[in-house]
């Protein structure tokens, strides 16, 4: 296995979309929907089919509940998700940084 | 190779950005900057007029315990609300909280066991205020919030140097133009903020 073997990177992570949403997640406690679309800048169509496959790779933890009558979701990063991300941002500093000594 | 550093770069200038969110509408610092104000006034009122000082003590209990009533049910509001909830908004509330312990343990432990003497205590609160607005200035990053801890801290000076019935008076000034009117301040910005938010 060398530094550049691109099979060390997390693929669940390994999108923009993905890897801004679960940056985000990672320097909070947890944000709501529309903090994380505010963010990451994304339609909430897409935002919500990218949470929803980190969720399916219990990533992140979604909360639904009510506050003053409307609906809102809330994202958390599970410890597992938080493990993958810091993972996933050391591969690939340290991916990128093998590629800058070699040039 | 340059594309994949910018954009380690800017998920490491997002997750900045994330943990400085802060949100604060400002009403903590109304509320508490009403209710100091008038507790003060009447302060005065009972100080000049040579009304028992037990009256001074029992007015502050009822202040007290009511500001840390509302601040303990829009603290609930606000965990429930937060569009977010982040380290720097955790660390002003901890900040506020500490200060506001702090204080109560000088002025009813210290003033009312006469350890610090009665005349002293509006320049200690002044003091332990501004510490609590120059530890937040760096978390809102607002330079008029670190003036406001110096003038916290020249107003302690100057009720410590020259302490009188004036300082009462004095303070409730602090409290209205370093509590009430940043906190109105932050009121207006919050409510823009909101007004500009798209619907979810």
């Amino acid at each position: 296995m060398t530094e550049f073997d691109y099979q060390q990177l997390d693929d669940v992570i390994h999108s923009r979309i993905r890897l801004a949403a679960m940056a985000v997640l990672a320097a909070v406690d947890d944000a709501e929907f529309t903090f994380l679309r505010d963010r990451v800048q994304a339609t909430d169509g897409n935002l919500g089919a990218h949470l929803k496959r980190l969720e399916d790779a219990d990533y992140v933890a979604v909360e639904k509940a009510f506050v003053a009558r409307k609906p809102v979701t809330r994202y958390r990063l599970t410890a597992r998700g938080r493990r993958a991300f810091r993972e996933y941002v050391k591969r690939i500093d340290r991916m990128l940084r093998a590629g800058q000594e070699g040039t | 190779m340059s594309q994949q550093l910018d954009d380690l770069a800017s998920i490491r200038a997002l997750m900045d950005q994330a943990q400085r969110t802060l949100e604060d509408d400002g009403r903590y610092f109304v509320a508490w900057g009403l209710l100091t104000s008038a507790g003060l006034s009447a302060t005065y009122l009972i100080v000049t007029q040579s009304w028992s000082l037990r009256a001074v003590w029992a007015l502050w209990a009822v202040l007290v315990a009511l500001g840390i009533a509302i601040g303990l049910h829009w603290g609930r509001q606000h965990r429930q609300r937060a569009a977010a909830r982040t380290v720097a908004s955790s660390m002003v509330s901890d900040t506020w909280t500490g200060v506001s312990l702090g204080l109560v343990v000088l002025t009813f432990a210290g003033g009312a066991s006469g350890t610090i003497p009665p005349t002293a205590v509006p320049g200690v609160v002044s003091a332990v205020v501004g510490v609590g607005a120059f530890a937040c200035s760096a978390m809102y990053r607002q330079l008029p919030l670190k003036l406001a801890a110096l003038s916290w801290w020249a107003g302690g000076a100057a009720m410590l140097i020259w302490p009188g019935r004036y300082t009462i008076l004095l303070m409730a000034a602090l409290v209205l133009a370093l509590l009430v009117a940043p906190g109105l301040v932050l009121a207006a910005r919050a409510r823009a903020a909101r007004a500009s938010q798209p619907d979810a």
